[in-house]
């Protein structure tokens, strides 16, 4: 059941941070949870839940961290769904009597040098690459790398210390380069 | 330097994190050894290619939905706060912890004398295998409610502001229903002949015509929020028309505007078919001289009503007035407070703001001066008339 605090109305100051937070963030929010979930569907009811989530705790988080908050939340919001999916996997895999097989991401290293170079497409190279970092690098990138967020704003995003983010944004990088070298080498 | 150290340095100094000593150190690794220098080459260029990225943007659906969710009275989904572990649950985690750890200990110093493990170990073993498993579920990190510290912020800022003793908000008038109105009239005003305007130059085939559609339909929005505001203060009682006529025409023109649908054709003539009409009402422009405004009787009341106006027409507030935030944000940044200067005491303590037509119209001038990393204000809002 959905919790509810539908009562608070903002004051007028309020509401003008949260129009602002609405016209910087939304974008970005809907590109953090695409990366996350691999659906921009899906990425833009997050963002939208996840503002929903500011308007009803406006009360409770100040202006200057309605960022991090957001991220937060759709980061909530995107493992939650990550965790359905896999549920649904899991029940599939019973179907098909197929129980050891582990969950993992569809491989597309393979295929995907032929279709990008077909393509030409640098950009689909870039989101292929950012698709195949492990989860926990790959979401320190985006926040960092991608959404230019600081260190100590992702740490509170991920739930980590700050030298964690460094450290994964560091490995991250260190992935993603030698991704990007091969796909746009090909 | 050791290659693995450098290259974490490196990521750091890429972002601006590295004290001048240890970004100086670790560049001139980079320039002495080949594979750290072709790693600081690959992440810069990494770091531009995604700065090339395409920007994903919410669809033009998103706002309205949100919106429509919020008018709903939709509550907070679930997911956003997932339930923390149950107390038992964690004592259980804790005592299979403990018994697994303590199997391993005794595993280990078994295998540490070179004893033959008793018989009777073995089930106990086996299940320690699962609970290892079961420890590992529940060492995964558990997310909880965003930002704890966030709380202890608010704290901070809920604890009323002495504002009255500070001279830049004791110079400032509270913001009123009456500002409010007086301020949605002004830019009702403003907007209507702005949309004429754009009438005319779209009739005239001189000028540039799809630049004058967007103006007339722009303002004619504009127009339109504002009277429903206007109209809606009427029907507090807060408001009164001293012109009947132009009570006529107000209410015409939103009824009008509000049902103009989403124009796929942008032709002259389907914008003058649609918007001619309600900008037609001359009266429109000069709505100020011909409204009376009520006074509050109950402070608390007013502050409700204009509470629960912004709920209801959120868009229009920033509309009307430019917020320049409350004492944290200002403190002493202010040199020359004007007397036009409102303040409006939200939940978070008073917050500087200013009437937008009086900014615009009169061009009033906010300088900005660096100051040693510090931004100073200097505020020059003129009254309107």
């Amino acid at each position: 059941m959905a919790q509810s605090n539908t009562e608070y109305q903002p004051d007028p100051v309020t509401m003008v941070a949260y129009h602002r937070a609405l016209a910087e963030h939304a974008d970005g929010l809907k590109a953090y949870a695409g990366r996350l979930l691999g659906d921009p569907v899906a990425a833009e009811d997050v963002a939208q839940d996840a503002f929903l989530a500011l308007y009803r705790h406006l009360n409770q988080v100040p202006a200057a961290a309605y960022r991090p908050w957001l991220f937060r939340v759709a980061r909530n919001l995107c493992l939650d769904q990550l965790r359905r999916r896999k549920f649904k996997m899991s029940l599939f895999r019973d179907l098909e009597k197929d129980d050891n097989r582990p969950f993992t991401p569809p491989d597309r290293s393979n295929e995907q040098p032929d279709v990008l170079a077909e393509a030409r497409e640098a950009q689909d190279a870039i989101e292929a690459a950012i698709q195949e970092l492990p989860t926990k690098f790959r979401e320190a990138f985006v926040l960092c790398e991608v959404e230019g967020m600081s260190y100590e704003d992702a740490a509170v995003v991920m739930g980590c210390p700050v030298k964690t983010v460094s450290t994964r944004l560091f490995r991250a990088r260190q992935r993603f380069t030698s991704l990007v070298s091969r796909l746009i080498k090909v | 330097m050791n290659c693995n150290f450098c290259r974490h340095e490196l990521s750091q100094c890429l972002d601006g994190r590295l004290p001048s000593g240890r970004r100086t150190s670790a560049l001139a690794h980079a320039e002495s050894c080949k594979s750290c220098g072709e790693f600081w080459t690959a992440i810069q260029a990494a770091q531009k290619m995604t700065a090339s990225l395409r920007k994903s943007e919410v669809s033009a659906e998103f706002r309205d939905g949100l919106w429509e969710r919020i008018r709903a009275g939709e509550g907070t989904p679930d997911a956003v706060f997932p339930a923390p572990v149950a107390a038992l649950a964690k004592v259980r985690y804790t005592l299979i912890g403990a018994a697994a750890a303590a199997g391993l200990l005794i595993g280990a110093s078994t295998l540490q004398n070179n004893t033959p493990m008793p018989s009777s170990r073995i089930p106990s073993s086996q299940s320690d295998v699962a609970s290892v498993d079961e420890l590992s579920r529940a060492r995964e990190p558990r997310i909880d409610q965003p930002i704890s510290a966030s709380t202890t912020r608010l704290q901070e800022r809920i604890t009323p502001p002495t504002y009255t003793q500070n001279a830049l908000f004791s110079n400032a008038r509270p913001l009123t229903l009456q500002v409010l109105a007086r301020e949605a009239a002004s830019q009702l005003e403003q907007h209507y002949e702005e949309a004429a305007v754009g009438m005319r130059m779209m009739r005239d085939p001189t000028h540039n015509r799809a630049a004058a559609m967007r103006q007339v339909i722009h303002n004619a929005n504009e127009v339109r929020d504002f009277g429903e505001l206007l109209i809606d203060l009427n029907r507090r009682d807060r408001l009164v028309f001293t012109d009947d006529q132009l009570d006529r025409d107000l209410n015409f023109a939103v009824e009008w505007l509000d049902r103009v649908p989403k124009l796929s054709d942008h032709s002259p003539e389907a914008v003058d078919t649609y918007y001619g009409p309600a900008l037609s009402k001359q009266r429109l422009s000069n709505v100020t001289d011909h409204i009376g405004l009520r006074l509050a009787s109950d402070p608390a009341r007013e502050l409700h009503e204009l509470m629960e106006l912004n709920t209801r027409r959120p868009g229009v507030f920033p509309k009307l007035f430019i917020v320049f935030g409350d004492m944290s944000d200002i403190q002493g940044g202010i040199t020359n407070p004007s007397p036009n200067m409102l303040f409006v005491d939200g939940s978070c303590g008073p917050n500087l703001v200013a009437p937008r037509s009086e900014v615009t119209r009169h061009e009033a001038m906010l300088r900005v001066f660096g100051d040693e990393g510090q931004v100073r204000f200097q505020l020059e809002v003129r009254q309107g008339r």
